[in-house]
């Protein structure tokens, strides 16, 4: 009986932990997904968008009795998405790319497999990428300005249209300036500048990239995830960021609920994983879209929830800046940090998963 | 005899404790082994040639006094790249990306003195400067 009284107090901690109505009440069950799955780093690409979108389809992948690895190449994606957006005005830049988009693409396109990318991966394309950006934005500017011109040249008639020549010399002018860095040798301007005037001659040199990152999937095939189903909540424009928290945390605990290797991406502030407290998420009216106040959005998947040490739920960010947990005020392993449920939430303005 | 146990237990405990703030590791960088310093506490991690407590053994130590946000351009900061990263860039390093075998990766920042610092610790050195 004295054993028995024992063992009973013992245990009654762990239970009141784990099943408290509390924590029940709160959705806390703990979970824990995707734990073989590596983790990833940037660099100095603001590629998180394809990192988070290739994450959510590996794992859906593996749930569904998929071999992995092959893992899926996040710099694939990211530029596979690029083109598809510079053909598409509609869709968002390539600065700030669309998870929920990113994450549509792969699933009716499939993946290309990381080890098959040739010897490219983000840390190589990492000193390329931003001036990569620079001139697909510059000209998008270039065929925005064009268009005002030749609006202008219709209403008014004292506008001169230009010849191509002049345009690409236009072009590439704007472009010079951007990509003349410090950091750039004259073999790499030399280099930029070709592929500049090459992508302005015709749309379809941009594909040259497409054809070296793709190159992979001639011989292997593409990843696919088949029967699965993209599904996104976004916040409405304006929306009460605080109020509409628990929304986006019962979207994100029902992604993480279901089987099959169902995982949550969200498009969220990261400033409040380094700074406890902040409320970073507000809403742009100028610009009618919500930002980050302190730095760029960010998207990453959420891979766990457990109940917080002071009540409520906890979920476990894996960011993709690597395995370091020194840029982290939470308690993290390896790159994977616990967040306070209301912390996260009111810092978050979408979750896109698959179903 | 039993208390006498128990107080040398904690005491290996506490040493045990203490230890654990400073680790070592060993990563790829370039192709070579590096044996990396981390203090959890400081949010450091730096090569072993630098030496933790002497802020001006190494390169990579003394660019944490140089490693700021405000430094990166409106650009950079809109940003969704890995901080210490850009940092990196901007204060003179060259950034790595260490794997190991299971394929995880990290970023790290290496200097002309052959000291390396990983890009979390300057991202977060310089966040608030």
């Amino acid at each position: 009986m004295h054993h028995f009284i024992r063992a009973v107090l013992g245990v009654l901690p762990i239970v009141l932990v784990f099943s408290s109505p509390a924590a029940r009440a709160a959705g806390c069950d703990p979970v824990l997904k995707a734990r073989n799955l590596p983790i990833y780093d940037q660099g100095e690409s603001s590629t998180c968008y394809a990192f988070a979108a290739t994450q959510v389809f590996d794992s859906w992948r593996q749930g569904h009795g998929a071999k992995v690895p092959p893992l899926s190449s996040a710099p694939e994606a990211a530029f596979r998405y690029t083109l598809a957006c510079e053909r598409d005005a509609k869709w968002d830049d390539v600065q700030s790319g669309n998870t929920s988009r990113a994450l549509g693409m792969l699933v009716s396109e499939g993946s290309c497999p990381y080890a098959s990318t040739h010897d490219f991966n983000q840390d190589q394309i990492g000193a390329r990428w931003s001036q990569f950006e620079r001139l697909v934005k510059a000209r998008r500017e270039y065929f925005y300005q064009q268009e005002r011109i030749d609006e202008g040249k219709a209403k008014s008639g004292w506008f001169s249209s230009k010849t191509p020549r002049e345009k690409q010399q236009q072009v590439l002018s704007e472009v010079a300036c951007d990509v003349v860095s410090p950091n750039l040798s004259p073999a790499d301007l030399a280099v930029w500048s070709e592929f500049a005037e090459k992508s302005i001659d015709t749309r379809d040199t941009l594909t040259f990239l497409k054809e070296i990152f793709g190159a992979g999937c001639k011989n292997g095939g593409r990843l696919k995830a088949a029967g699965a189903n993209e599904r996104h909540f976004y916040l409405d424009n304006g929306a009460d960021v605080r109020a509409m928290a628990p929304v986006l945390q019962a979207k994100v605990d029902s992604a993480l609920n279901r089987g099959g290797g169902s995982i949550p991406l969200i498009s969220y502030c990261p400033h409040v994983m380094s700074a406890p407290g902040a409320r970073d998420l507000k809403w742009n009216s100028r610009k009618a879209e919500f930002e980050c106040f302190s730095g760029g959005s960010h998207a990453s998947v959420v891979v766990g929830r457990r109940p917080g040490a002071r009540g409520g739920c906890e979920y476990l960010v894996r960011n993709t800046w690597g395995t370091s947990c020194n840029q982290y005020a939470y308690p993290c392993r390896a790159g994977e940090i616990w967040v306070p449920a209301n912390e996260l939430f009111e810092n978050t303005d979408g979750v896109a998963w698959l179903e | 005899m039993i208390r006498w146990g128990l107080a040398l237990l904690g005491l290996v405990l506490s040493i045990s404790g203490a230890r654990a703030a400073v680790e070592t590791t060993e990563v790829m960088l370039n192709g070579k082994p590096v044996r990396m310093i981390s203090d959890v506490e400081k949010h450091l991690t730096v090569s072993e040639p630098c030496s933790i407590g002497k802020p001006k053994s190494c390169e990579a130590l003394r660019a944490l006094e140089r490693a700021s946000m405000k430094a990166l351009d409106e650009y950079q900061r809109k940003s969704s790249a890995n901080p210490g990263a850009m940092i990196c860039s901007k204060i003179g390093g060259k950034v790595v990306i260490a794997r190991d075998a299971e394929q995880n990766q990290n970023a790290y920042c290496g200097f002309a003195d052959g000291s390396w610092v990983d890009c979390g610790s300057l991202f977060w050195f310089g966040r608030n400067k």
